[in-house]
């Protein structure tokens, strides 16, 4: 049976490898406005977010990938800004406002805040990916300029990733094929599980890198072919600006009441 | 580098903890020569190859592939017309897909992508994976794995190609077709293996590694056909 560390690899592969089918430059450059139009949002407004919520349901539709697959992909990180913003309501008590006499807080406010906004962020981000593969988002980077070592040194780092998850799940099989079905091991164990894990991750990437060299690897990844930029990037390009800026800026909620109160 | 010889010079290698991996290796491999290098475990076949690469420098002693002697300084110019299949094919594909890793090295070699395809589709169709590009390289078996790594260096189409045990984890049908492939390979061959049968279909000298050194150099027929010398040699 599958660990859960090898269900994460395999849908991290997966999702590298369904990558590539429409690498056009400008999805990058979109991600990254979208992600500058998320983030700008001031913290005590998170109502703005929901507008700003759109885009990943429309692009994802749009590029056929499916919104249940991005919402599912996406979820996973919310426990983790549960812990950065938990916090904001342990320490900020002033009055936001009132549903039926019920206090808000502030702290909750920003709170709700930055949980919608990491999600947001991740889904545009996954989006990207899911199009793209990884791969293609570095190569994308050095398309538009980014310094090609820093690029070489993310991608590598990102390789590290699977690297030892792979060593990981190597280990945790031997390991469980000796344990006489025991689900659980003393505390020092994983000490000395983890202290190896790292020795062969990086043992294992010298070796690959060494390989990686013998086939004329001189410190720059090779460049995958990339679409340029065509009037229909262009005209994507464009179009997906147009919506992130309504989207940011105008307030639908002033509209939609105004259609409701006629 | 217009004569693919490949020239070892009482060759020393230490590792980092001391081991002293070789220990005087002199020989020398002319062009279009096939060599398999035999030895027991930890003899330094691996190590040899390293070098040959320029992926190690010799402690003391110098390793030439040409005219060129090994060193930091010509280490691209030695890796483009030396092509090396690693002992383990983890090492050698890192790549989302198995064609972007066959495609790695004509990729490097900033050829137009064009050629890059034909090499690639060319690499895997000779190792026997045509219709497997796409797939992930968890996605194969352990004998495919092997093949694919082969495939990623083929596809340089190098001058001088080493192979570190190549026919481990195939089967019958995929070392046939590897056997095949390498017999019709017009360039040096270095083979490192125990796999002596394999070794015979391919080489036509043996060079046996001793804990560092050369312990035997002659034609390979008269290694496997004297079964008094194999007891000696340990194989
Ligand atoms: N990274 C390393 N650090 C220290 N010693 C090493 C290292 N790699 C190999 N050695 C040692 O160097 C010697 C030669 O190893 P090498 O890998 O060249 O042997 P080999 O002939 O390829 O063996 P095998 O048939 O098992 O592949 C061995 O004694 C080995 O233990
Ligand atoms: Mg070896």
């Amino acid at each position: 049976m599958a660990s859960k560390i090898e269900k994460i690899y395999m849908a991290l592969i997966a999702m590298e490898k369904d990558g590539g089918t429409d690498v056009s430059p400008s999805i990058l450059v979109i991600t990254f406005l979208y992600l500058v139009a998320v983030l700008s949002v001031p913290l005590y407004a998170p109502q703005k977010l929901i507008w700003l919520a759109a885009y990943p349901i429309i692009a994802s539709e749009v590029y056929g990938i499916g919104y249940s697959r991005i919402l599912y992909r996406s979820l996973w990180i919310l426990p983790l800004l549960a812990i950065i913003g938990m916090f904001n309501p342990i320490l900020d008590h002033t009055e936001a406002f009132r549903i039926n006499g019920l206090l808000i807080s502030r702290g909750w406010v920003s709170f709700i805040s930055i949980l919608l906004r990491g999600v947001l962020a991740l889904q545009a981000v996954v989006i990207m990916v899911t199009l793209t593969g990884f791969l293609g988002v570095f190569n994308l980077m050095m398309r538009l300029g980014f310094p090609k070592v820093l690029c070489t040194q993310l991608l590598l780092t990102y390789r590290y990733l699977f690297v030892i998850m792979e060593e990981a799940i190597n280990m945790k099989r031997a390991r469980d094929s000796r344990g006489y079905g025991r689900k659980s091991y003393p505390l020092g164990m994983w000490g000395r599980f983890i202290g190896q894990l790292l020795i062969r991750s990086t043992q294992r990437s010298i070796r690959i890198h060494r390989a990686m060299k013998a086939r004329g690897f001189s410190g720059v990844f090779p460049l995958v072919s990339i679409k340029g930029w065509d009037k229909k990037a262009w005209i994507t390009f464009f179009g997906w600006i147009i919506v992130i800026v309504l989207l940011r800026f105008v307030d639908f909620s002033y509209y939609f009441k105004a259609l409701i109160r006629n | 580098m217009s004569h693919h010889f490949v020239r070892y010079t009482d060759v020393h290698y230490r590792y980092n903890d001391g081991t002293e991996a070789l220990r005087g290796v002199s020989l020398e491999i002319k062009h279009g020569e096939r060599v398999a290098l035999l030895g027991l475990n930890g003899s330094g076949k691996s190590t040899l190859m390293l070098l040959t690469d320029a992926l190690f420098y010799p402690t003391s002693g110098e390793v030439n592939v040409g005219d060129v002697p090994v060193t930091e300084k010509t280490a691209s110019m030695i890796r483009r017309s030396v092509g090396f299949v690693f002992q383990d094919p983890e090492d050698m594909l890192f790549m989302p897909t198995i064609y972007d890793d066959v495609a790695f090295g004509p990729r490097n070699m900033q050829l137009p992508e064009e050629e890059v395809m034909r090499r690639a589709e060319n690499a895997l169709t000779l190792v026997g994976l045509k219709n497997m590009g796409e797939k992930a390289s968890y996605q194969l078996s352990g004998g495919q794995r092997r093949s694919a790594a082969i495939a990623s260096v083929l596809s340089m189409e190098p001058d001088i190609l080493l192979l570190d045990e190549p026919s481990a984890n195939l089967d019958g049908k995929a070392r046939k077709n590897l056997i095949e492939i390498l017999n019709k390979y017009e360039h040096t061959i270095i083979l490192a293996t125990h796999d002596l049968d394999l070794a015979a279909k391919i080489c036509h000298r043996a060079v046996v590694l001793e804990e560092g050194r050369v312990k035997l150099d002659s034609p390979i027929e008269s290694l496997i056909s004297n079964s008094e010398l194999l007891k000696e040699m340990s194989l």
